[in-house]
This record gives C-alpha cells, structure tokens and sequence, in this order.
C-alpha cells in the first residue's frame, strides 16, 4: 500500500478510476447542458471521490450498540417484572439484573477502545453538552452503570431473604433498600430507555446518507434492545433453570414470550420503515428480519416439558444474534452509503 | 493490569481538560470574523496553497500517488491535507476546460462538526473560525461522520481529528494564513468576512459584464439551509464537479422527534411488559 493510505487509512481511488476509464469529464453527447438545467442526476461529480468522509469506527462500535441494547432491554425488563410482578417474579428479577450488569460491563471499555485517543476517554465528561448525542450518551452510559450498580448491591443485600424478612429489617435497612429501588426504578428505567435509543440517535447525527436524520433509527434500536434484553434475560432463566437454579422460568415463560413477540413485531415494522426510508439497498437487513421471525416460530413449536427450554434457549440465542446483526448491518450501511461516490448531497 | 505510564499520561491530560476554558466568540456578523474568499476564476492549479499549508502547519506527506485522471494527485482533503486542488479535466465532444479550485475547510457559522464535539475540542475561536484543540480531542471521531462536507479526518498518527486551522497562530500574530500568502493569482483572499462578501459580489458582477454568465458564490449567503459559510468559494460549474454539495444537511439540528421517537417506541414496550408482568401476578398460581 502507498504510504498515503496508511496515514489516512483511505482505500486508493485514483488508479482503480484511470483502470476503468471512467476518468474524463462530462460523459453527455452533444455537449453540456447549461448549468441551470444540471441536477444531481445530470452531472457526473468529481471522478469517484466520495464526497464524504466514511466513519472512522471500528467493529467494536456495533458490538457496544448492541451489548447496550441487550443490558438495557434486561434491565427495563427485570425491573418491572420485580415492580408489577411481585414476589413470584423476584428470583427472575435478580437474573435479570445480573445479565443487564454483565453486559454492561464490556460497553465502556468498548467505547474507549474505538476512541483515538484512549487515555482521554474522560475528556467526553468534561463539559455535559447534550445537544451533541455523543456527549449526552458518554453521560448516560455512566449515570446507568451508577443505576445498574444500584440494582446490583440491592440484590446483593436481599440475597436469600424470603420477602416477609425483608420487610421487617430495622428502619435504616429499609430506608437503604427505598433508596436503592428509587434509584434503580426511578432514575434507572428512562436511562436504560435512553441508552437503548440515543445509539441511534448518535447515527442519525451524521451526514452519511444511510443515517442522516433518519428518525425510524432510534425507534429501531429500541425495539431492538426490549427484544434482545427480554431474549438474554430468558436465555439466562432458562439456561440456570437447567443446572438447578431457581429461576422462576416456569412462571416467566408467558409474560416474556409476550414482551418478546410484541418488542420482535415492533422491530420488524421500524427495520421496514428504516429500509423503504433510505431508499438504497441495504442487503444484509434480511438476516435479522429471518432471525426474529425464526425466533418466534421456534417460541411457538409444540414441545414436551422437556424440550420447552432448549427451544426457547434457542429461540433467545436467535433474537439476540438478530439484533447484533441489525446494528453492524446499519453501521455497515453507513459505511457504504459514504463510500458511495454516487451519494452526493 | 493498565500500566502506570498509562495512569500518569491520564494524569498529565487532566490540567488540560478540567475546567473547560471558554474564549469569548464574536458573533457571525461581527467586523473581527474573518474568512477565506477561494475565487474559482483565478486559480491556476499551481497547489502553492497545499505546499505552504504543509509546510507552516508542519504535516506529514501524503505520499507520492498518481491519480491518473487528472493533475489532482491529492484527491481529497484529510488530517493531514487541509487545502486541496481540485482539478478537473472537463471533456466533451463540443469543448474542454479545466476546473480548478483550492478546497478547504468551510468553517461553517453552524458547524455540524462543532455541534457534533463530545469533549467541547472543536470550539469557535476569537475569530469565529472552527477550530480543534489539540490537547483536547479524544478522537472519538463523531466529528467526521457529522461534516458534510467531508473536511475533517482522524489521524491515523496521533489518532486525534486534524483540519484547517485557518491558521489560527499566523492570525494572531496579525500575519494572513500561509496558503493566502502564497497564492499567486490573488485566487486564496483572506481577510473580514464581511469585506470579502462585498469584494466576492463584485467580482460576480464583473464576471456577468464579461458575459462569464455562469459565476456564481458558494457559500457566501447560504448552502440550500445551510451556511452561510466563513470560507466560501466563487464557482463557474455545478457544485458537484468539484465535489462540493449542493444541500448540505444540519443533521444534528431539530434531535427532539428523534429522541422521541426512541423513548416513545421503548415507553411503549415497558409499559407492555408492566402490563403483562401485573396480569401475570394477578393470576391464580
Ligand atoms: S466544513 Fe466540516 S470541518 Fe469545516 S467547519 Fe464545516 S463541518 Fe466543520
């Protein structure tokens, strides 16, 4: 590779141009129209220069949409199973939080990894400036580690406590779990919401043509994120339910299937909306369509007691491929949509 | 284990970062915001612009490449390209000309690029141009995908974002920026924004009086609803074939119906599983 590449990391342009001789100017007979009359259509460009510049991100970038996604969806999910579900839901609830805990965890060192310039990852938490969804995301991904942490230690203090004990524990132990629950309830719920959906707005803020203002963006990481986080919480029941953990999957198994299904319909319907919106191909989007609709026909075969779990464990595997899919699908897209020397602004 | 070295580095940035200095930014019509006025008529093609800006600037070269399709052998600009001839050999059946123009960074009054900074690096300065601090940039790289333009790149050397500084230092020691200076032809102008407007005004019109019915400013008022911009361009062709935009978008302007749209789909889902969770409870065990 010439040297010019490894400095800037930009495919070669010029001698693929000359090899294919598309090099010369105005390729319209009978001369060019006048200027007035050239649209976008009309006017061949600048050789095959992209106009724009492509991301600079690595791979790593759609691994943290997703594993974002996965830990907020697990949240929201375990949350309110705990909140509107009681105590039969509580063994989910705490399975649920561990997995939102544990895929939260790679999404900061993800992050930093993709930067530049690693060591000055903390520069992002030096002004709070929301109007840039970079910015506004570095502040909730730490605010919602603070959440998730708060869900964690309140697990950790109830751990083998039946719910009558709980109750009657001494004013400062309830005032200390109150606390832990608004935490993680009050301020934890609409940051998960916002993690899950600000990774497309982040997307949406730039001027690649696959991204660019697109609204069904956000929507469909949302979507996304309840689907794949209600997946890997019973992908997790499931799985400890086998080894002899209590799980609570039996009782689950209903309410999940229902959020699944609905969060997988509401993001199919966004992933079509995105598709018909950009108006260019995006090839790969058909594996996570396939992969949901696999992931709810797998939910619904007839199975024994015995099968039940391995084929909603391979229901969830599916979901949550799916939605991995769709986030390096759409990073992909906006790759190439810069690349594209025909998608000029 | 994170070495030390990479604890006391984290400790040497933190000076820098902590707290975030403010420089006052004149507004966009005030008399000190200056700009660069690139006359498209005048440019030779002679690239003395990309030469002095490197050499002021200090940049890496980008190699020795042949395009092949034209005497544009810099094709774009980049983290370490921050003025770039644009040369176009335009053939046709009935006539041929050359399009010439010295590209560089628009310093847009509204930059997206700007807007789009998580570290608050790129900044506005006392001469309301777009500029990145060095000490500050993380290089997370927001920045390139949010310009429309294309401009601003990360360096794969110090893995930060580089692009025209429109000579920040040589104007504050009163000097013109280096590609302005050495433009032969008059072609690169610097000075006041508003003075250039006037001045690129009536060369328009004198282009119109010796029948170059084509000429036209890029930039100077405004982009479709975009702009205007403090580096503007007087242009004799269709903004493509220099591989400027015609509409370039704002596209971190009017967020809100996008968060809504986000919060509203992931609302809609929680509230379904608060729905099915309660009925669930409800249920007979
Ligand atoms: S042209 Fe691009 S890099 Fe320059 S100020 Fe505008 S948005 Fe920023």
């Amino acid at each position: 590779m010439p040297p010019h590449d490894t400095q800037t990391g930009r495919p070669p342009v010029g001698p693929q141009v000359m090899a294919e001789g598309r090099g010369l100017g105005f390729p319209a007979a009978g001369g060019a129209p006048a200027l007035s009359d050239r649209t976008a259509e009309t006017v061949p460009g600048y050789y095959d220069v992209p106009m724009l510049k492509p991301p600079v991100w690595k791979d790593l970038i759609s691994w943290y949409f997703f594993l974002g996604g996965v830990s907020a969806g697990a949240y929201v999910t375990s949350r309110l199973a705990e909140r509107y579900g009681g105590p039969k839901f509580r063994p989910l609830a705490t399975v649920g939080t561990c997995v939102a805990a544990a895929a939260a965890v790679p999404c900061a060192p993800l992050l930093i990894a993709d930067l530049g310039d690693p060591k000055r990852f903390h520069h992002m938490l030096r002004v709070f400036k929301p109007e840039s969804p970079m910015n506004l995301g570095a502040w909730v991904l730490t605010a919602y580690h603070g959440a998730g942490a708060a869900a964690l230690a309140r697990e950790w203090l109830r751990r083998g406590k039946a719910d009558d004990e709980q109750k009657n524990q001494g004013f400062v132990r309830n005032a200390a779990d109150g606390l832990l629950v608004a935490v993680a309830d009050v301020g934890g719920i609409p940051l998960a919401l916002l993690l899950a959906s600000y990774t497309g707005v982040l997307l949406t803020g730039g001027a690649t043509p696959a991204w660019c203002k697109n609204a069904w963006l956000p929507a469909l990481f949302s979507a996304s994120a309840v689907s794949s986080g209600a997946s890997a919480v019973s992908l997790a029941a499931e799985a400890l339910g086998r080894v002899g953990v209590d799980t609570a999957a039996d009782v689950a198994r209903g309410p999940l299937h229902i959020v699944q299904s609905v969060a997988h319909l509401a993001e199919v319907i966004t992933l079509v909306g995105y598709l018909s919106s950009v108006r260019r191909a995006v090839p790969a989007a058909w594996g996570t369509l396939v992969a949901a609709a696999g992931a709810e026909v797998l939910r619904r075969l007839p199975a024994g007691r015995r099968l039940r779990p391995w084929l909603d464990i391979g229901s969830a595997a599916l979901s949550l491929f799916g939605a991995y899919h769709l986030r390096s699908t759409v990073v992909n897209a906006g790759h190439d949509s810069a690349n594209d020397p025909q998608s000029r602004l | 284990m994170i070495p030390l070295a990479v604890l006391t580095d984290i400790a040497a940035e933190l000076p820098n970062a902590f707290p975030p200095r403010r420089t006052p930014v004149p507004d966009a019509d005030a008399d000190e915001v200056m700009g660069f006025f690139t006359d498209a008529t005048l440019c030779i093609g002679c690239k003395a612009c990309e030469v002095a800006c490197k050499q002021w600037n200090q940049l890496p070269a980008d190699g020795l490449e042949f395009t092949g399709y034209s005497y544009d052998n810099t094709k774009h600009l980049g983290a370490t390209t921050w003025r770039h001839v644009a040369f176009k050999e335009k053939i046709t059946p009935d006539f041929g000309k050359w399009l010439m123009v010295s590209d560089v960074c628009k310093h847009c009054a509204a930059a997206p690029c700007q807007q789009s900074c998580p570290t608050g690096s790129i900044v506005y300065n006392e001469f309301g141009s777009v500029y990145v601090q060095p000490d500050i940039c993380n290089g997370c790289g927001y920045c390139v995908v949010a310009c429309p333009f294309g401009v601003i790149d990360r360096s794969m050397i110090d893995g930060h974002a580089h692009k025209c500084t429109l000579c920040f230092d040589r104007q504050t020691e009163g000097m013109e920026p280096a590609c302005a200076k050495s433009c032969p032809t008059d072609s690169i102008q610097f000075g006041p924004i508003k003075q250039l407007r006037e001045r690129a005004r009536e060369r328009v019109e004198r282009l119109h009086e010796q029948g170059r019915a084509d000429a036209y400013l890029y930039g100077a008022d405004s982009v479709g609803d975009y702009g205007p911009l403090h580096s503007f361009f007087l242009l004799e062709d269709h903004p493509h074939e220099y591989n400027l935009p015609v509409a370039p978008p704002q596209p971190l302007r009017n967020q809100a119906p996008r968060y809504a749209a986000g919060l509203a789909v992931g609302a809609a889902l929680a509230a379904v599983a608060a729905f099915v969770f309660g009925r669930a409870a409800r249920a007979a065990p």
